[in-house]
């Protein structure tokens, strides 16, 4: 075969057209995509740059303006103990941030990963796993993170992420595992299965790219699910623990005041709404970008 | 008298014309064939005439029942006159069935819609329709649910539902696309009496000019939406007046005049795969490929033919997967599979490659064509610089890797899938149906590019077909298997000409000629039945419930064929105690 073909004048080999730049291409082509890439970059730099370049600390306490509403010296307005808002939830949503995105790439990376080698291997693989993910299911999963959450030292934040998306994991990966026993008998599987592509291989090649559209789905949900729940830990004093904030924290304090101070309370909300409309509107784009099928504006 | 008046036809779907100015008429008792390539606009032409097609679809001309109007009547008449005086059979009888409800109530239901009866009538009556489409035991069959049925039986369950109500018209879409050629030849002979007890028109779709040249009286080729061609089908046939349908018909392979290739010459000397008494079970005592012996040479296609459910995937799949068998042995490039170490069978698995049927199904929908090629190469760490070689090799241009899979059509697709099988510079491709899924035409350009690699590459094929005639035209040495076992295995010229199983006979005569004056001169033997389950008790020869010849015996041979089992002797040969050397 090679001395039939290599007779044909050889050529260059073009810039691979490779899956990572289509797929990138027809995300920025997309105005959901921009415009969620855009916000959440604007978020995260607000988040990071933003304290610095106030006036005020996070430590600050300014004496002479207690529940102070916006001006020109607190932008966003004081606190009761005269904290500036702004820098305080700046410093909320950087946690906020960080950790809604970590648990959900966390929890759908551990979901996809776990769901697809039960589903492709099936066996003892199966069995094994899908005891770990029953096991993880009937515990009670707000409960645990009460109880292990005082012995937790202080800005062990990254701990409370691993708790949150140890336990988020279970019902995707069960989906996933479906679709994994349906996509190993597809013929390109076994077509890759023939040239003799190892397993796992297969799994990170062929199975899980062909269910990116659920992973990036639920990944976008668990953003705001992984916000929620530390919001709803945070209210009940088993989250972020002070002097570290997260919008969650701040959110709950605010809503004390929020009926005659409402700027304590709506930057915080307003913030969070925004966060998770700019995941939502990029997952949309990523989503139409890794399906080939689903419309929209191509090539 | 004309039942159904078609004039000037025009569907489109927004500003695209599906359908052109089409038209056509058929009386009572007459068959037309509307036969096209998908894409020719066939399957919107009759949902236009039946208003089955989407509230999108602008339908424009005039269709006439009896010279009533039926484009831009109200949906309430329409509904009337579907299924009592219009009635139709779709091409997949498993979708047009309810899961959930017996067949019978499925049938009554049709029959109570437009006929005054009662529950007890309505279900009496639905007992002999199904004993008029000529299923066993009709009353127990009414009460089985849709999956006890195989597709055939499905099928003449659609057909029982349509004439229900002794329609005018009956229209069939592809109503025997998905099925065996044996059973294929038994819905048409169903087909046939349906027509004569309601004497209704009948517009028959389909792309198989054999189906056609058999059942219509009429043909009407179509093309991109229009009327190509029309007549009596003996004259269409014997003399078609336009290119296309003249292309058409040579795109088709006949099974009377496809000469084997290589006559007379001796078979090469290498063998690249042998199987030996291979078995496989699925739970103990099942077994879906049983002692199944054959070897393949350098260069050489075999032609591996069957009905679905007779092994025949199982068999590739437990040579593909190139692990030890249970029992017997298979033999690639001189190595058995059961003592290979994990870098040996990844080193054979370069020499061993496959192309699926359905190639949208087999190219990953997410890969870019050059990462569906470069995926074997990586694999196996060659230079990737191949990619656009490989698609010139098949026809394709480079520029076209930087594609998706869904971006090409059926044929192009089955090229790219040819194309990574080729990368690794295989010795043996796996050819499993790999062209049942296209258009004929498209499907005479793949066969000719597997020729012309085979001639190229000294490639050795092993051609999985359920199309007879199509491995008349490309194999050098046909296996017919028969519930897991070969029944007849020797050159495809002595197989094809001299077929010496029963078994053999009987699905080569139930293959459809494209030739309306042969086709219907020739004695019509339908096999009666269709594969049996494997998971049920065999003893002797397995296929003696079907065989013709079996009741014609002699009580003393009748016994040998019940108690013991024919064996396969050698490479040129049929598992048939009453094999007959004679031409068929």
């Amino acid at each position: 075969m090679t001395t039939d073909v290599t007779t044909e004048a050889p050529v260059a080999a073009p810039a691979a057209p490779s899956r990572r730049r289509v797929v990138a291409g027809r995300f920025l082509a997309s105005w959901r995509g921009r415009a969620g890439l855009a916000l959440l970059a604007a978020l995260f730099l607000l988040a990071f740059a933003g304290p610095p370049a106030a006036a005020w600390s996070f430590e600050d306490r300014d004496f002479l303006a207690f529940l102070s509403p916006p001006t020109a010296a607190h932008w966003f307005g004081t606190t009761q103990s005269g904290a500036d808002v702004f820098v305080v939830t700046m410093h909320g949503m950087r946690r906020s941030l960080l950790i809604g995105l970590l648990v959900a790439v966390v929890s759908t990376a551990v979901a996809a990963v776990v769901g697809a080698f039960a589903g492709y291997y099936l066996g003892w693989t199966d069995r094994v796993l899908g005891w770990v993910t029953d096991l993880l299911l009937v515990l009670p999963a707000f409960l645990i993170i009460a109880v292990l959450s005082p012995a937790l030292g202080q800005g062990a934040w990254l701990v409370m992420v691993g708790l949150l998306a140890a336990f988020m994991w279970m019902v995707t990966s069960k989906m996933v595992r479906g679709l994994a026993v349906s996509l190993r008998k597809r013929e390109y599987v076994l077509a890759a299965r023939f040239m003799g592509v190892p397993g796992y291989k297969i799994i990170f090649r062929h199975v899980i790219p062909n269910m990116s559209s659920l992973l990036i789905v639920d990944a976008t949900l668990n953003v705001s699910a992984a916000i929620l729940t530390e919001t709803t830990l945070s209210y009940f004093g088993f989250g972020v623990r002070p002097p570290e904030v997260s919008l969650g924290g701040l959110i709950a304090d605010g809503a004390a005041t929020a009926l005659y101070a409402p700027w304590t309370f709506w930057f915080a909300a307003g913030l969070l709404i925004l966060t998770i409309l700019a995941v939502n509107l990029a997952g949309d784009a990523l989503r139409d970008a890794f399906d080939p099928a689903s419309g929209g504006a191509r090539r | 008298m004309n039942v159904l008046e078609v004039r000037d036809l025009g569907v489109r779907f927004g500003e695209v014309p599906a359908v052109r100015g089409l038209g056509f008429a058929v009386a009572g008792g007459e068959v037309l064939g509307v036969v096209g390539e998908s894409g020719s606009g066939k399957s919107a032409a009759v949902l236009a005439v039946l208003g089955l097609l989407p509230p999108k679809a602008v339908v424009t001309g005039s269709v006439r029942l009896h010279g009533r109007e039926l484009v831009g009547a109200p949906d309430k008449e329409l509904t009337a006159l579907r299924g009592k005086a219009l009635a139709m059979v779709f091409q997949d009888p498993l979708a047009a069935l309810t899961p959930v409800h017996r067949v019978g109530a499925q049938i009554a239901e049709a029959v109570r819609v437009h006929q005054d009866l009662s529950r007890r009538q309505a279900w009496a009556r639905a007992v002999e329709l199904l004993d008029l489409v000529g299923i066993a035991e009709p009353a127990r069959a009414a009460r089985a649910f849709p999956h006890e049925f195989s597709g055939g039986m499905r099928q003449r369950v659609m057909i029982a539902m349509a004439v229900a109500n002794d329609p005018d018209v009956l229209i069939c879409d592809e109503p025997t696309t998905a099925l065996d050629v044996t059973v294929q030849a038994q819905v048409l002979e169903v087909l046939r009496d349906a027509r004569r007890e309601t004497g209704a028109a009948v517009v028959f779709v389909t792309h198989d000019l054999g189906v056609v040249a058999g059942i219509a009286d009429r043909v009407l080729v179509m093309r991109e939406g229009r009327a190509v061609e029309s007549g009596p089908v003996e004259e269409v046939f014997a003399r078609p007046r336009m290119p296309y349908t003249r292309e058409l018909l040579a795109a088709t392979p006949r099974l009377d005049r496809e000469a084997a290739v290589l006559r007379g010459v001796p078979r090469p000397p290498v063998p690249v795969l042998r199987v030996e008494n291979l078995v496989k079970e699925y739970r103990r005592g099942v077994r879906v490929v049983d002692r199944v012996s054959l070897d393949i040479r350098a260069g050489e296609t075999l032609g591996l033919v069957g009905e679905s459910g007779c092994g025949k995937t199982t068999l590739l799949m437990e040579i593909l997967g190139l692990a030890a068998p249970r029992h017997g042995r298979v033999v690639v490039f001189g190595r058995d599979t059961a003592r290979l170490g994990r870098r040996d069978r990844l080193a054979l698995r370069r020499d061993l490659q496959i192309v699926f049927q359905d190639p949208m199904a087999s190219l990953d929908p997410r890969m870019t064509v050059h990462d569906i090629l470069a995926e074997p190469l990586r694999m196996h760490r060659l230079p990737l610089d191949r990619v656009p070689e490989l698609l010139r090799l098949v026809g394709l241009a480079p520029e076209h890797a930087a594609r998706y899979p869904q971006d090409f059509s059926g044929g192009q697709r089955q090229r790219i899938a040819i194309a990574r099988a080729l990368a690794l510079e295989p010795r043996l491709l796996v050819l499993d149906e790999p062209v049942s899924a296209l258009d004929v035409r498209i499907r005479a350009g793949v066969v000719e590019l597997l020729a012309e690699l085979k001639a190229r590459l000294g490639l050795a094929y092993l051609f999985v077909a359920h199309d007879l005639a199509l491995v008349r035209r490309i194999a050098d040495r046909v296996a017919v298997m028969y519930l897991g076992r070969i029944a007849e295995i020797g050159p495809a010229e002595r197989v094809f000409s001299a077929p010496r199983h029963p078994y053999t006979r009987a699905l080569l005569a139930a293959v459809p000629l494209p030739d309306p004056v042969a086709e219907r001169a020739r004695p019509r033997v339908p096999l009666a039945g269709e594969t049996p389950s494997p998971a049920g008790p065999l003893t002797g020869c397995r296929f003696r419930a079907r065989c013709p010849v079996y009741p014609g015996l002699p009580e003393t041979a009748r016994s040998r064929c019940a108690g013991e089992e024919p064996e396969l002797e050698g490479q040129d040969g049929a598992a048939c105690h009453h094999a007959s050397g004679g031409a068929r």
